[in-house]
């Protein structure tokens, strides 16, 4: 079986103070067509140096491991015999920024700066290029069109610019679409509608999608499955019904407990105590055990993937395989 | 690597105070570049102290014998018209143009931060009769009001010391006002109302020595502007003697006689000195505060 | 926008007045008396009467500054007695001089500059991004009429008399003797030679400038979120960084060139003297010179004038290159 994403044993290390520390480490994730998988992790967890090692736009200093496999579409885009990156990035794989993190050009109207990646990714070009514009500006929901097209970044709302950039994401016609915190910064009801779009884009386009998170409460609007990070490894991952209603990962407990009644976005994701480990200090074992109300001796081993009933759920975590066996 | 750690700076904390960032500074060992900036300024302070021991001849001694006379081991960097030796008028002179540049300097310091924090703070009346002034000082290139200026009071040590810190003190007062507007707002400041302390000692206390980096930047890499300047006076032939401009007029006045000597070593005594100067400003710059733009 | 226009413009003018004024008190405590340097020893008193009457020197202070603030408004600023002419005419004789000058340096400064920086920033931390450094640094920290010394000392002397290059460059004026009687052609070959050493002079010292500013800020803008996702969208470096980065980067130095004008008149006044270049700047230390005190204050508020409306035109360019500043 080929999904339309496959990631496998992807390592990325950071320079620091003692030579190279792991952020990333070991990760393995998968996704088909029409699907969406929500990347789950607090700041630091790894989830975004994940999300931009599939474009290949890593910080200048980040290394990837030989091992580590990303394979969209059956075709290998990290590592020796990977394409070439500018067609995979905007191309095969659309990137949806943050509202509010500046990924707008602020001088350059919006119509000129999809423009440039409709031309780039689709061979068109005069006239046939702006009805496109137009068009994906339609697609994602903008009113009024041309106008938005003629308009600067700052005269839009926070909401029409997220659209902007889930069209600017859109334009260059891709299989797969990597959404990172597409909604954090917006308020609760346009994000709402946001994620609605994501989710009938996914669906009518048949893309595949990669939603980075820390809110779960963005998980249970959005997604069809669900990979919880941790100190830069994945800890557990299943369909999103099943994990938010039985999680199996302490980690994953504690933070759906954090989560209010009423599953009120807002919330603070960490409300465990202690603090999630820095790269370079991740020691041998199972990276969650210094925050674990239930470390066991065995916890110093580090614990293998095990299976969750018929759901396709996994976890790893040494209590599991006791609950099992 | 996520963005929001880097966002999460506490308002609430004052800024390390310059004194713990020059220690952060020195502590890393600075820049390759800046140390190298730093001995320089270094040598060219011990060459002007001790510029009568080091000077191989009186530099006022003229001898129309030996006028005009190339580089050669008597005189290191030649004689001028009058026979005067260039190597003892150049370490003399290094006393005279550091000097000017250093007391000017400090003097623009004392004043546009005493004018530029009052007005940053108080605001209101005080604060527009501070930038109108900035804005008459600035309204005429310095330059062409130092000329007119000089030319009127005729040049001295004192009076040239005096109009360059008149007509640089606008720098340093944007700067410290820019900061201060920006810091008044900042909560430790409030909090500082809170505990009740008063308004100088908020101001003294915990206000300046914030605002103070920028300042310190743009005064070191302002010593390097305010050598070339005063030369460029004394070039005008508005400058006092021994000066390194006035070294380099009487290279002019030579030129086509081939002396290259008289215009060539002054010159690089200048540009080395701004180099080093300079080196030193955009040492403290990068480790005091990466971002910051220093304006003029 | 019309209104902000008139609105600046307005308030110049008190700033223009205090400097008048500031310059006048500056030029009554002056030692001397301007009337003795048009007046021979032999002269009688009474010549010497006339002539303090013609300068209008025997009124008091006050009724003069208010008679020069006056006719200074309707743009007469006096006679200029080393000149033999009007304030007026021997300003518009050598301002078209120095504005040729500083705007040929000012565009070629910044083109210079900019292309630096852009190599620079585009190369961070190679051997080319040190080695310019290098080069702007010391550019930087040279005085500018050192440096058109050196010129005139290699391309000038030591390119004519000494190595006898086949080129080498006028070291003085703005024209050779005899520039009336040539043709266009070569009066245009004739400008241009006399113009390469002064301008080559100020294009190093400013340019180098730019270039720090520009390293800077396109440094500043690379790392810019909207920069790292037009790369995300798979744009071409070229397109990433001339139509991403770069309109970005250049409004600061849009900020620069406003601060930058003053820079750019001190350097002409250096240059201008060091290359008997007949412009203002050195109209201003030929009238120091010889105390021509209406000289030099015309002048000077003609600096004053060319600043602000220096600093008028950054703004306005500001305002059409950043679509988010407005003025109302």
């Amino acid at each position: 079986m080929s999904s339309l994403l496959r990631v496998a044993d992807l390592t990325v290390s950071f320079p620091d103070r003692h030579g190279r520390a792991p952020v990333v480490q070991g990760v393995q994730l998968s996704l088909e067509a029409g699907e969406i998988l929500a990347l789950v992790g607090e700041s630091g967890s790894g989830k975004t140096v994940t999300a931009l090692s599939l474009v290949r736009l890593l910080p200048p200093g980040a290394t990837v491991a030989p091992e580590s496999v990303v394979e969209i579409g059956g075709i290998r885009v990290l590592g020796p015999g990977a394409t070439p990156a500018r067609h995979l990035r905007g191309g095969t794989v659309g990137v949806v920024f943050q509202e509010g993190s500046g990924a707008l050009n602020p001088v350059r109207r919006i119509g000129e700066q999809l423009r440039e990646v409709v031309v780039r990714h689709r061979g068109v070009a005069g006239a046939e290029a702006g009805r496109e514009v137009v068009r994906l500006l339609e697609e994602v929901g903008l009113p009024e069109p041309s106008r938005v097209a003629s308009s600067f970044p700052h005269q839009l709302s926070g909401g029409m610019r997220q659209r902007v950039l889930i069209a600017l994401a859109l334009a260059g016609d891709p299989r797969l679409l990597v959404a990172d915190e597409p909604t954090s910064a917006l308020d609760a009801r346009v994000q709402l509608r946001i994620l609605a779009l994501i989710r009938e884009l996914t669906r009518t386009r048949g893309l595949g999608t990669l939603l980075i998170t820390h809110d779960l409460g963005v998980v249970a609007h959005t997604s069809d499955r669900v990979a919880v990070m941790y100190a830069g490894r994945v800890l557990e991952e299943g369909r999103a019904d099943q994990l938010l209603r039985s999680p199996g990962h302490p980690y994953t407990r504690g933070l759906l407990a954090a989560l209010p009644s009423g599953r009120q976005r807002k919330a603070p994701l960490a409300s465990m105590p202690g603090r999630m480990p820095p790269p370079g200090l991740r020691g041998a074992g199972c990276v969650f055990r210094d925050r674990c109300s239930q470390e066991r001796p065995r916890c110093r081993e580090e614990p293998d993937w095990v299976s969750l009933g018929e759901t396709g759920g996994r976890v790893r975590c040494w209590l599991a395989l006791e609950a099992e066996g | 690597m996520d963005s929001r750690t880097a966002v999460s700076s506490d308002r609430s904390k004052a800024p390390p105070l310059l004194a713990g960032r020059v220690a952060r500074w020195s502590s890393l060992g600075g820049n390759r570049m800046a140390r190298l900036g730093l001995m320089g300024v270094g040598v060219a302070a011990g060459l002007a102290l001790l510029a009568p021991m080091l000077a191989p001849h009186d530099p006022m001694q003229t001898d129309l014998t030996r006028n005009l006379l190339a580089p050669s081991w008597d005189h290191l960097l030649g004689t001028d018209q009058l026979g005067r030796d260039v190597l003892s008028r150049l370490l003399h002179g290094a006393r005279v143009s550091l000097g000017i540049a250093l007391l000017s300097g400090t003097l623009s310091v004392v004043i546009g931060v005493a004018l530029g924090a009052l007005g940053g703070y108080l605001g209101g009346w005080v604060d527009s009769v501070v930038m109108r002034m900035v804005d008459v000082v600035l309204a005429v290139p310095r330059l062409v009001l130092l000329v007119t200026v000089i030319a009127i009071v005729q040049p001295s040590v004192t009076a040239i010391v005096l109009l360059l810190a008149f007509t640089q003190w606008p720098a340093p007062a944007r700067l410290i006002r820019a900061e201060i507007l920006s810091l008044k707002e900042r909560d430790f400041v409030e909090a500082a109302r809170a505990l009740g302390y008063s308004r100088t000692r908020i101001l003294l206390r915990h206000l300046v020595p914030n605002a103070l980096s920028p300042v310190l930047v743009a005064a070191t890499l302002g010593v390097s502007h305010t050598v070339i300047l005063e030369s460029g006076l004394a070039f005008l032939g508005l400058g006092v003697p021994l000066s390194w401009g006035t070294l380099l007029l009487s290279g002019q006045a030579n030129l086509l006689t081939g002396a290259w000597w008289l215009s060539v070593f002054p010159g690089v005594a200048i540009a080395l000195v701004a180099i080093a100067f300079n080196l030193v400003g955009d040492g403290l710059r990068d480790a005091l505060d990466p971002r910051q733009e220093v304006r003029l | 926008m019309r209104r902000y226009l008139l609105g600046r413009l307005l308030l110049a003018v008190p700033l223009l007045l205090a400097l008048a004024t500031l310059l006048f008190m500056l030029v009554e405590l002056a030692p001397g008396d301007p009337a003795d340097l048009l007046i021979s020893p032999g002269m009688t008193n009474e010549v010497r009467e006339q002539v303090r009457t013609n300068l209008g020197l025997d009124e008091p202070a006050p009724v003069r500054y208010l008679r020069w603030i006056a006719a200074a408004a309707t743009g007469d600023l006096g006679f200029s007695h080393s000149r033999g002419v009007s304030v007026r005419v021997a300003l518009a004789q050598s301002l078209p001089n120095t504005l040729l000058l500083t705007g040929v340096s000012l565009v070629l400064a910044f083109a210079l500059g900019v292309g630096v920086g852009i190599v620079q920033a585009v190369r961070q931390s190679s051997w080319i991004d040190s080695v310019l450094n290098l080069f702007v640094l010391t550019f930087y920290s040279l005085p500018s009429f050192w440096l058109g010394v050196i010129l005139i000392l290699v391309f000038s002397y030591g390119a004519q008399s000494v190595w006898e290059w086949p080129i080498h460059f006028p070291a003085s004026g703005a024209t050779s003797v005899g520039y009336d009687l040539m043709g266009p052609g070569e009066r245009i070959v004739d400008r241009v030679r006399h113009l390469i050493l002064p301008v080559g002079t100020l294009v190093l010292v400013m340019g180098a400038g730019v270039a720090r500013y520009a390293r800077s800020a396109l440094l500043e803008v690379i790392r810019e979120d909207y920069v790292r996702a037009a790369r995300a969208r798979g744009l071409g470096r070229a397109r990433v960084l001339f139509r991403h980065a770069l309109p970005n980067a250049l409004l600061p130095l849009i900020t620069v060139f406003g601060l930058y004008l003053p820079v750019l008149f001190s350097g002409a006044v250096f240059v201008e003297t060091v290359f008997a270049w007949p412009g203002m700047g050195r109209l201003m230390v030929d009238a120091v010179a010889s105390r021509d005190f209406p000289l030099v204050l015309g002048g000077s508020l003609v600096f004053a004038v060319l600043v602000v409306v220096g600093n008028l035109v950054a703004d306005l360019l500001y305002a059409w290159a950043d679509p988010r500043v407005r003025y109302g």
